[in-house]
């Protein structure tokens, strides 16, 4: 009986205090993320008992996986992710490493599956595409149709026909235009657009000598070919005008895009003055000569780019046409007025930078 | 006799964090410390319930929270003091759109 009452005393002394039988488990020491291979990394993320832990490391993994040019490993890695945040971004991480390290097709697939940030993966893994421009743009265009759902395959053709071209013509230190002049109907403008862009940066910005080149009475120029991290350039998204709306437009650089001119000509007018912002001048007062331009859509460009950069008298220029009967220049106006968007204000992507 | 003794002997039982933290498996603890802690928001009952922890425990538990909703990863992260936190907290922090929520 004794025995016992002491026996169920000390019971009572451990279980009450809270103390285990026996030592309690040291806490564990969370693990950063692998390094390695992609598939060393997989083996990590696997061993991982704590399920954010291991969602976290998988992505890694995945990124590992595009780096390494390898789909189908990304693919194993990404499918066990259930959460709706993970799977998408394991998915949008391959893509645009795939993307980076010039597996375009692939890098497609990956960014069809990455659902709500697809239209980001298509956006990353287009322009982090290297420039490499053995294989043409359409075949890039025909895998996107099969590995994009339908709402976002539009959006991949203006992405990978912007990019071709950009990587075609951009920093290259050459601006032939006849590749430009040949391109497919569907490529003409992105081709126009990369095209503008290099024959300014080798024209100093001079239009009319870029328009001679154009028209085969002057040589095309060359000069010094940039190295591919400084293949970049200013640009500016732009808020939606009333009116502009409904123009056609293509991509120009990241997610920026421009108005297509009507003719070759108009739309090269367009091109250039792009360019003009690409290239990054400093000074509204490029764009101001084409403020009353007889063609609509070359005076909506200029405006969208005076309006965002300082100029002298650039708000008694803005004022000037507050009662233009185009309403789409009144509203460009308007807006430039009210938030003072030469001060800096409205403008966005306003810097000098690589694509997101 | 003896089983009426340990029926009465002990007081209320231990609860929510105090419970798991009497646990002796790590992993079963973990698990049980961040079932109580989803249950606080990620406001200050979070962070006081947190503030008795070593960092990182603590870190553990504040990635955990933050890779279930890594829209709260500004609040969350700005708390994380080990490199294991910073890591984690970096893989969201540097990718914009996750902060948009599931």
């Amino acid at each position: 009986m004794i025995r016992a009452l002491v026996a169920a005393g000390l019971l009572v002394a451990l279980g009450c205090a809270g103390l285990p039988l026996g030592e309690p488990e040291p806490e564990r020491a969370p693990t950063l993320l692998p390094t390695g291979s992609a598939r060393d990394m997989l083996a990590a993320c696997e061993a991982e008992p704590i399920p954010e832990l291991a969602w976290g490391c998988r992505i890694e993994a995945a990124a590992a996986a595009g780096r390494e040019g390898d789909g189908g490993l990304a693919d194993q890695i990404c499918r066990p992710l259930q959460h709706p945040v993970w799977k998408d971004e394991c998915h949008f991480r391959a893509g645009e490493e795939l993307g980076r390290a010039g597996h375009t097709a692939q890098s497609l697939d990956q960014c069809g599956q990455s659902a709500k940030y697809g239209r980001f993966c298509l956006t990353h893994a287009g322009w982090g595409m290297p420039p490499d421009t053995t294989r043409d743009a359409q075949q890039w265009v025909t895998h996107a149709q099969t590995a994009l759902p339908e709402p976002l395959q539009d959006e991949a053709a203006d992405i990978l026909r912007a990019r071709w071209w950009f990587n075609r013509y951009v920093g290259t230190g050459r601006a032939d235009p006849l590749a430009a002049q040949t391109a497919l109907p569907e490529e003409a403008a992105h081709a126009r657009g990369a095209w503008a862009i290099e024959v300014m940066r080798l024209t100093g910005g001079d239009i009319k000598l870029a328009r001679a080149v154009w028209a085969g009475t002057v040589g095309p120029p060359r000069g010094e070919a940039l190295p591919v991290e400084r293949r970049v350039g200013r640009y500016d998204i732009g808020l939606p005008i009333p009116g502009e709306q409904a123009l056609p437009r293509v991509r120009t650089f990241a997610d920026a895009r421009r108005l297509v001119g009507q003719s070759v000509d108009e739309d090269l007018t367009i091109a250039f003055l792009e360019a003009i912002y690409f290239n990054g001048t400093p000074s509204g007062d490029a764009f101001r000569p084409w403020l009353d331009d007889p063609l609509p859509r070359v005076r909506y460009t200029a405006f969208h780019y005076f309006r965002i950069l300082p100029s002298t008298g650039v708000e008694d220029a803005l004022r000037r046409h507050a009662d233009d009967r185009d309403p789409v220049v009144r509203a460009h106006v308007a807006d430039a007025l009210a938030y003072r968007t030469w001060e800096g204000k409205g403008a966005t992507g306003g810097t000098r930078s690589a694509p997101p | 006799m003896v089983p009426l003794i340990l029926l009465f002997a002990c007081g209320p039982e231990a609860t929510g964090l105090a419970r798991c933290d009497a646990m002796k498996a790590s992993t079963e603890r973990e698990e049980c410390r961040y079932a109580e802690i989803v249950k606080l928001g990620t406001g200050p009952e979070l962070t006081a319930a947190l503030a008795g922890y070593d960092p990182a425990t603590r870190d553990l538990l504040l990635v955990r929270v933050v890779m279930n909703q890594p829209d709260q990863s500004a609040v969350l992260c700005a708390q994380v003091t080990t490199e294991f936190g910073r890591q984690r907290c970096e893989q969201i922090q540097g990718r914009p759109h996750l902060r948009g929520g599931p």
